[in-house]
């Protein structure tokens, strides 16, 4: 059998793996005592400048200081930032730039459609916003178109013009009810509520008292009953005193003057 | 005490005009009346009625005279600004004589409503004209009577008038509380009518025209001396503009000394004795004052531009208006009579004629606020409250509108308006409502108003 024979003749040969072993053995000696001869040389060169405990101190001394004051960043794990990535994703690509077919010769355009344009609307000019300023306070006499002014003719609409004169008594006022309308009137015409402070409560009321000669001249202008508003009283004052006569007392009144407690009224700001 | 609990009490706060009267024993030591009265709303005008007189004579004349006299008496009420009239369509068909025959009821009630009624009489005999006038209070039936008048006159149309007029001012005067009927004054003013600029007179509601002058020449700012005598004018002459003097009482002219250059626009102080002007001798016009008779010139103002049209306070005769163009376009200012003092009134335009109101209180004014090429508005007249500079503009886009001029009243301004080519003059209430023109021809202008 020659299968048999040569299986046999293989495995009678001498083994020859001694000699390359003990070489290899050497080789891995020869590598070790390198890396640490290298070492050991590397060492007696280069040992005592890196971390040795030199007494020579260098130029630069750190000093130890509170870490309080130091702007330290916060110890704050890092974020998770979802949205960022090591791997950008490849850009899109770009789309070819395609030309428009060539219409045929025997094609016939088709009119497109004439949307009428709608007309846009002017823009307004933008006014900067108007800031009112601040009044000035005013230390001088105002000056600019005034309401009418309470001139001698001027009078006020009065629904009440016809109610009966109420009297309560006195002999003058029986008598002569109508020279006590007219010291009501020119009284009333002089009275400016302008001068009163509009912050004077409707219904203030300031009783004055003068006393009327017999050529209608209004004497010396009193204060009966003060009101809480100073000018109240004041304008109820200089109404009277603008008044120069209310006309000579009636004929058949004999007495020497006539003593009027006038009041006004404030009829509230308007 | 009880009539100060019913005034102080809500009720009587509510009801704006009652009236109380009282007698108050405790503080009438003294033999005088008190009275008690008040406001919180202003004044009312006053409703009053005026009936139609009535004719108590058979005399033909009759019928036209008392027609007239109820025309000027009814409107010289009306244009007082004093009186709410009652309509003549409102009151009742009467017409009493006396006060035995009215009945107050029926003229209180509606729809009349009157507070006072004016009624009377009106006859002519033998030439005269015999006038009854009563004024009653229709709200006091038990003591009615507030005036009784007579009047005898010759019969005609002026007289008439007149005695209306008195009437009308006799009234104004009781119920107006003292003020002064203005029915007998007169406007004086410049009229071309008769081809020349001469001075003219009228009767303040327009009736009565009639030239004064007749000098065949230019006249200018007619101005009557407060004891209404004299009529101040500016005249040209040979020699210039030249002041010169109307007696109203010689029915002439009178001598007037010739002072510095041209003179113009002459104004009477309300005491009658200074009279200011302007005067330029080269030019330049300044203001001067002089006494009465025309001595004593003394110069007041001396500013380069000119300085025209014054015009005293009649309140104190201590100041003068005047319109200068000092600055430019001519400008409103005041100053004391003697130069000192000077105040400017007006902001700017062109403003000029000043008059300065009865009371001492306004300056009447002409004033184009927007002077300039096609600048809006046109000349308009202003009142200016001196005190604190304040005005009012009065008329409103009616032509041009120059020289206002009180009246003695103080409630009626008299002025020229130009409008479509003719100057005419009109009168308003000092507020600009109520205005009536008073000359219907062409080319009058300048007005002047009475002192009374």
């Amino acid at each position: 059998m020659p299968g048999a024979s040569f299986h046999t003749d293989i495995l009678d040969q001498p083994d020859g793996i001694g000699s390359p072993f003990a070489k290899s053995t050497l080789l891995h000696v020869l590598l070790f005592g390198s890396l640490i001869g290298y070492g050991y040389l590397h060492n007696l060169l280069h040992g005592s400048e890196w971390g040795a405990n030199s007494l020579q101190q260098g130029a630069i001394q750190a000093t130890l200081v509170s870490t309080a004051a130091l702007p330290l960043p916060q110890d704050h794990p890092p974020t998770d930032n979802v949205l960022s990535t090591e791997t950008p994703s490849v850009a899109p690509a770009l789309t070819e730039q395609q030309t428009e077919p060539l219409p045929l010769p025997e094609a016939v355009p088709i009119p497109e459609k004439q949307t009428p344009v709608k007309p846009q609307p002017k823009e307004q000019p933008k006014t900067p916003p108007q800031h009112q300023p601040p009044p000035k306070p005013q230390n001088k006499a105002n000056y600019g178109e005034a309401a009418p002014p309470n001139t001698p003719r001027a009078t006020a609409a009065n629904n009440n013009a016809n109610s009966p004169v109420a009297v309560t008594g006195g002999d003058f006022g029986s008598r002569f009810g109508w020279y006590v309308d007219v010291i009501k009137r020119k009284v009333a015409q002089d009275w400016y509520t302008q001068e009163v402070d509009p912050s004077t409560p409707a219904g203030a009321t300031v009783y004055v008292q003068f006393a009327v000669g017999r050529d209608g001249a209004p004497g010396t202008v009193s204060l009966a009953t003060p009101s809480s508003s100073p000018s109240l009283n004041s304008s109820c004052l200089h109404a009277v005193q603008r008044v120069d006569t209310f006309g000579p007392l009636p004929p058949g009144y004999n007495e020497s003057s006539l003593n009027v407690l006038y009041h006004c009224t404030y009829p509230g700001a308007r | 005490m009880r009539a100060r609990n019913r005034i102080s009490s809500p009720h009587s706060r509510g009801l704006c005009f009652i009236l109380l009267f009282l007698s108050l024993p405790c503080l009438t030591a003294s033999a005088q009346d008190w009275v008690r009265t008040g406001t919180n709303l202003g004044a009312a005008r006053i409703r009053l009625a005026a009936a139609d007189f009535n004719p108590s004579s058979p005399d033909p004349q009759t019928p036209t005279l008392k027609s007239t006299f109820d025309t000027t008496l009814y409107s010289d009420l009306s244009s007082a600004g004093v009186f709410d009239m009652v309509s003549k369509s409102m009151a009742p068909p009467l017409m009493p004589a006396t006060p035995q025959q009215i009945n107050l009821a029926s003229w209180s009630a509606a729809p009349a409503n009157a507070a006072f009624v004016a009624f009377g009489s009106f006859a002519v005999s033998a030439g005269r004209a015999a006038v009854n006038g009563y004024l009653f209070d229709a709200k006091n039936p038990d003591a009615p009577q507030i005036l009784g008048k007579q009047y005898n006159e010759a019969a005609s149309q002026e007289s008439a008038r007149l005695i209306a007029h008195r009437f009308a001012d006799e009234i104004i005067t009781r119920l107006g509380g003292g003020i002064p009927g203005i029915a007998e004054t007169h406007i004086y003013y410049i009229s071309s009518r008769g081809g020349n600029k001469e001075v003219w007179q009228m009767d303040y509601d327009g009736q009565g025209q009639h030239a004064l002058t007749h000098l065949n020449t230019i006249s200018l700012s007619p101005r009557v001396s407060p004891d209404n005598e004299r009529v101040a004018f500016a005249s040209l002459g040979k020699q210039g503009w030249a002041i010169r003097m109307y007696s109203l009482v010689l029915g002439r002219v009178v001598s007037f000394p010739s002072v510095v250059g041209n003179t113009l626009s002459p104004a009477w102080s309300s005491n009658g004795a200074k009279i200011a002007f302007s005067a330029s001798r080269s030019g330049d016009p300044e203001i001067f004052t002089a006494d009465a008779n025309g001595g004593n010139v003394k110069q007041v103002t001396t500013f380069r531009g000119p300085d025209v049209s014054p015009t005293w306070n009649p309140k104190t005769n201590s100041q003068i208006a005047w319109c200068s163009g000092r600055t430019g376009l001519p400008q409103i200012y005041t100053m004391d009579s003697d130069g000192t003092n000077i105040s400017r009134l007006t902001d700017g335009g062109y403003a000029t004629s000043p008059s300065w109101s009865p009371n001492g209180q306004f300056l009447a004014f002409a004033w184009n606020r927007k002077y300039g090429p096609g600048a809006p508005g046109g000349q308009d007249i202003y009142i200016m409250d001196i005190a604190s500079k304040r005005w009012t503009q009065l008329t409103h886009d009616e032509g041009r509108q120059d020289f206002p001029s009180w009246s003695p009243d103080g409630r009626h301004i008299v002025f020229q308006r130009e409008k479509g080519g003719g100057a005419e003059i009109w009168t308003m209430l000092s507020d600009g409502t109520e205005q009536h023109r008073l000359t219907q021809s062409s080319g009058n202008s300048m007005p002047n108003w009475s002192w009374k």
